[in-house]
């Protein structure tokens, strides 16, 4: 089980903004994509999201190509994360089991979802009511409910408090351990050395270093933290 | 079918929760009750005036080459909209949730497309009929616009189902095709429109509009608003073709419909700041441009002012449709104001016509306005400095009323200097001042009351259509009585215009009361 992106391109205008991008995550497989304001890594996530039509570029699952309909496939979590306004959580589960016809049984596992993700107070809260982490906790709890097997997480961490990072955190890696591959993009180098199994450096729409982080410290000579490392490699 | 009736699921559950919201709160329920007891006044009103009721089966008959020119109109705005498409402006997801939601899931992208397109059209009807029904209600002659009624929902149908073809053909064959042939669309209605426009303000058109006058046009439109029942359903039958073929080539169009409908919601969180129809995408440019030397001078609360002349100067999108309007304005005053000369009773058509141009500004601006301060009041910078609240939406509504000022003044002066009405013309930049102003201060008043963006496009756009012909009444009333007893229209004219600016000082005096101390409470309202 391994998505592959391979050399995407996307430009607005004269802007290039992803240039030649290749990279593979396997499943149960976190991979960080990293890089300053402008790198690429939302256009990166909307083409892949089939939210965004690239220049050019090829999205595969497990060796098969994916054409315009990879949004089934492959989820995007905004870092605006947007429910419906006027849906409740719980209608958004129904949608979610409606629209992705989702065989019998599917409430106990929306049931089970919610409670993993400590929504079941909140089963019947209106979208527009719910915080930041709620909402976030919604459409991974929908996307999970509906089998998808690569989640894209967009600075999932920005506007969260404490409690919700880690809890965010932990439905990251109980994700991960139930075999979904998922690429994080972040500007906390700490949250990403802690999280993910390896990192992915853009620049300027181009991937500058990838691997994971002791690598990439070792071939920088093994010195300075993660920030060090990361603005040596993005100056 | 299963896959429509998960979308009808969608639509279903959030109309019915936002019923539900409503009724759960009486400050907002009390809003729509007035909306709703008004409406029902205006029914009763109607029904015991018995020119009302017969009106119903009032014929409508135009005359050229209006009749002709109403048709060239219609293919102009048809291929503005189509032009919009294919610029990639077009907003079939009501939200970045919508995008996501359907574009992730398994449902037939056919079906998804075809159903946005029924949505669009769904909602243009249902905003169609409750204009027509507030017109029927409205007015005396009623029964012209519940006749018109089929034809122009027809009309309406048939410019929102081009725009996925044309998104398509965006798509398939460019964006350069898709907006030359839009672009010929316009230019096959706006050239006949001109000629037949400038054929009633100069006789040397005129051949040339009898040209196109005998195309037949005239006709047509004639035996549409006559209902025509082959030419209304031909009509019909091309808006449901449009809506088949919709589905037909509703395939690999997600990138594009969230592409373009992430920019329609960009453009429509930023016009709830700007006045009414004199809006524009707002396309921010970089520029080393300032602002015009006494608004660099703007200290204290004026600075709002500068900003906002900066924030339009940066905007080629806004700035475009200022001189839309502005010319357009000038284009309608300047036709009918000949039309008023060439009359038998120049002075009695003038004042008919008057009083129907208010109308229409009265409702349309104040119906499509829609008010919004979040994007001012979240921002700190807005609340720094020692000046009150009161100065600073006082220099809001001024710097946000300009652009309508100046289109209606430029109307105002067309219209009275076609007909020779030199003081009409004098007085018509305070006059247009006064009424800008004095609409967007009901607007503001309205949000200080319910800032809620769902209320705002709701019962509150009635409200301020009937809070606006209330704030029209002391002024006209100033203004008549000045003229019966001093007998001097000067005098009149400047009584109406001071009544009119006291108004807006008390309406902007309760807004600030309200806003006062509640600005973050106000922006989460809103966006609520």
């Amino acid at each position: 089980m391994k998505l592959e992106i391979s050399h995407l391109v996307k430009s607005f205008g004269r802007k290039l903004a992803v240039n030649d991008v290749s990279f593979d995550v396997n499943g149960g497989e976190i991979v960080g994509l990293l890089g300053p304001n402008g790198a690429g890594k939302s256009t990166t996530f909307l083409c892949a999201a089939g939210l965004l039509r690239p220049d050019s570029g090829t999205f595969s699952w497990n060796g098969q190509e994916l054409g315009a309909k990879r949004g089934q496939t492959i989820a995007l979590i905004s870092e605006t994360p947007d429910v419906y306004p006027m849906l409740t959580v719980w209608e958004h589960m129904v949608f979610v089991a409606k629209s992705c016809r989702l065989s019998a049984g599917w409430e106990t596992r929306a049931n089970d979802l919610l409670a993993r993700f400590q929504m079941t107070g909140q089963r019947n809260a209106l979208g527009n009511s719910l915080s930041k982490g709620m909402r976030q906790k919604t459409l991974v709890a929908a996307t999970v409910l509906a089998a998808t097997p690569v989640i894209l997480f967009d600075e999932p961490m920005v506007g969260l408090d404490p409690l919700g990072q880690r809890e965010l955190r932990g439905i990251i890696r109980s994700l991960r351990e139930g075999g979904t591959a998922i690429v994080m993009s972040t500007h906390m180098l700490e949250q990403a050395q802690t999280i993910c199994d390896r990192v992915i450096i853009l620049k300027t729409g181009r991937i500058v270093a990838e691997g994971t982080f002791s690598e990439l410290q070792a071939r920088s000579g093994g010195q300075g933290t993660a920030e060090d490392l990361f603005l040596e490699l993005t100056r | 079918m299963s896959d429509f009736a998960t979308l009808a699921y969608l639509d279903f559950r959030q109309l019915l929760n936002r019923v539900r919201t409503i009724l759960h709160q009486p400050g907002r329920l009390i809003v729509y009750v007035i909306a709703i007891a008004y409406f029902g006044f205006l029914a009763w009103v109607r029904r015991i005036n018995p020119h009302g009721v017969s009106g119903t089966t009032i014929p409508v008959m135009v005359p050229e080459p209006y009749a002709s020119t109403i048709l060239f109109a219609f293919v102009t705005l048809l291929g503005v909209i189509m032009y919009g498409a294919a610029s990639g402006f077009l907003g079939v997801f009501s939200s970045t949730a919508d995008a996501r939601f359907l574009c992730g899931s398994k449902l037939s992208e056919r079906a998804v497309v075809t159903w946005l397109q029924i949505r669009r059209c769904t909602s243009t009807v249902i905003r169609w009929l409750l204009l027509l029904i507030f017109y029927s209600l409205l007015y005396r002659r009623s029964g012209g616009f519940a006749a018109l009624a089929p034809t122009l929902i027809a009309g309406a149908l048939l410019t929102v189902a081009t725009a996925i073809p044309i998104l398509k053909l965006r798509v398939v064959r460019g964006r350069p095709t898709a907006q030359l042939l839009s672009a010929a669309v316009v230019a096959a209605g706006l050239l006949p429109l001109s000629i037949l426009l400038g054929s009633v303000i100069g006789p040397a058109l005129g051949p040339w509009a009898r040209n196109i006058e005998s195309i037949g046009a005239g006709f047509a439109v004639n035996a549409l608003f006559g209902r025509n029942v082959w030419g209304v359903s031909a009509m019909y039958a091309a808006a449901f073709g449009l809506l088949a073929f919709s589905y037909v080539v509703g395939n690999d169009l997600y990138p594009d419909l969230y592409a373009s409908s992430i920019k329609v919601l960009a453009f429509r969180r930023q016009r709830g700041r700007l006045p009414g129809v004199i809006v524009g995408e707002r396309e921010y440019r970089e520029s080393n441009v300032t602002a015009i030397w006494f608004l660099n001078r703007a200290r204290g609360a004026w600075t709002i002012a500068w900003k906002e002349w900066i924030a339009f100067v940066r905007a080629p999108g806004a700035q475009r449709m200022f001189w839309f309007g502005f010319f357009a304005s000038a284009a309608v005053g300047a036709v009918l104001g000949s039309a008023a000369r060439h009359s038998a009773h120049p002075l009695e058509t003038a004042g008919v016509m008057s009083s129907s141009i208010a109308n229409v500004i009265v409702i349309f601006i104040t119906i499509a306005s829609s008010f919004g301060l979040a994007e001012d009041l979240r921002k700190p910078l807005w609340w720094m400095g020692t000046d009150t609240v009161w100065s600073r939406l006082f220099a809001w509504v001024l710097a946000t009323s300009w652009r309508l000022s100046a289109c209606l003044a430029v109307g105002i002066i067309a219209f009275a200097g076609t007909l020779g009405l030199q003081l009409v013309v004098i007085a018509a930049i305070p006059l247009a001042i006064a009424i800008a102003v004095t609409l967007r201060s009901v607007g503001l008043a309205l949000y200080a009351l319910m800032p809620s963006g769902l209320d705002q496009r709701g019962p509150l756009a009635m409200l301020r259509v009937l809070l606006t012909y209330l704030c029209a009444l002391p002024p006209i009333a100033a203004t008549v009585v000045s003229a019966l007893v001093i007998h001097s229209f000067p005098f009149a004219i400047t009584a109406g215009i001071i009544v009119a600016i006291f108004e807006a000082l008390g309406l902007i005096t309760f807004a600030a009361f309200r806003v006062s101390g509640r600005g973050a409470a106000f922006a989460q309202a809103e966006a609520a």
